[in-house]
């Protein structure tokens, strides 16, 4: 099984507010994640992972089952794919399955199934005087 | 989030993600004539540690990126100044620096910080500042002391003078 790694050669992030901000840096797009979107964004960050390890990992920390979210966990990923957000990699060499978060460390948060919006794109940047 | 916190977060991302093939317009005349209108630049995340006197620091400042040299660093603050606006002063905090510029091209010719030219303008600009601001305060501040220790020996002559009439 395919697994997904951030493409950090070509995305700069920042998380505010617990919602990641996202460029690319060769189209100069930027992008906005919620809550469980970055979650998923800082997991795969890390380290490659197979959307079904990442569904495991959100239905984790937000206590869903992990079947029952796929679907939107591959939707978010194709979407990240397609802005050219993420690399694929042919073996799977994600984390170990004893890795995963133990329910012990479950959000409080209410789920809400990631989202990745397109703001648009920055044009050359302007260093001024005043 | 709201577009607009997004857009300014996304630009000062941009900024760090700035190269040769990625490069940040510089407008305005404050630093002529070593960038001018139209100059591209490419800015670097710098450690505050490792800002030096002389350095061009990109900072933020409300929605903008202004690009000034540093003429002075205490703890916390840089004090920078424009180099084709000396009578101006500017201050930013370290949580504001996001980059040294390092590289700058024009008509298609790269000059990079460590060119001699770009040092030859950094000397050239620190010697003005000290010319400008820095030698009058010195000065000043050696008169000043000049003055106290003056006034000190006047007074323990008059006092020494004061015994002596005494006795």
């Amino acid at each position: 099984m395919r697994s997904f790694l951030a493409n950090t050669d070509k995305a700069a992030w920042r998380v505010v507010d617990g919602e990641a901000v996202i460029v690319h840096a060769d189209t100069s797009a930027y992008y906005g994640l919620n809550g469980t979107g970055t979650f998923i964004w800082e997991a795969i960050a890390l380290s490659p992972l197979t959307p079904k390890e990442i569904a495991a990992w959100v239905g984790v920390r937000y206590g869903r089952a992990a079947e029952r979210i796929r679907p939107e966990v591959d939707a978010f990923l194709a979407g990240l794919s397609e802005e050219g957000l993420l690399r694929q990699i042919a073996e799977t060499n994600g984390r170990p399955a004893s890795s995963l978060p133990s329910e012990e460390g479950a959000s409080a948060e209410r789920y809400e199934p990631p989202t990745m919006v397109r703001f648009g794109e920055l044009e050359q940047l302007v260093l001024s005087g005043e | 989030m709201q577009h607009g916190e997004a857009r300014l977060i996304a630009s000062e991302l941009l900024l760090e993600l700035s190269s040769e093939t990625s490069t940040l317009y510089f407008h305005g005349e404050s630093m002529r004539p070593f960038l001018i209108e139209g100059d591209e630049l490419v800015v670097a995340p710098v450690a505050w540690a490792d800002i030096r006197i002389g350095d061009l620091i990109t900072y933020r400042r409300a929605e903008k990126f202004p690009t000034r040299r540093v003429v002075w660093r205490s703890r916390n603050v840089l004090h920078l100044w424009c180099d084709n606006w000396p009578e101006r002063r500017f201050y930013t905090v370290r949580e504001d620096v996001l980059g040294r510029a390092v590289a700058r091209k024009r008509a298609a010719t790269w000059i990079t910080h460590r060119d001699r030219e770009w040092l030859a303008v950094r000397r050239a600009a620190l010697v003005a500042y000290w010319r400008r601001f820095a030698i009058p305060i010195s000065i000043k501040l050696a008169r000043r002391a000049a003055m106290k220790i003056h006034r000190g020996t006047r007074i323990q002559r008059l006092r020494a003078a004061a015994r002596g009439d005494r006795s």
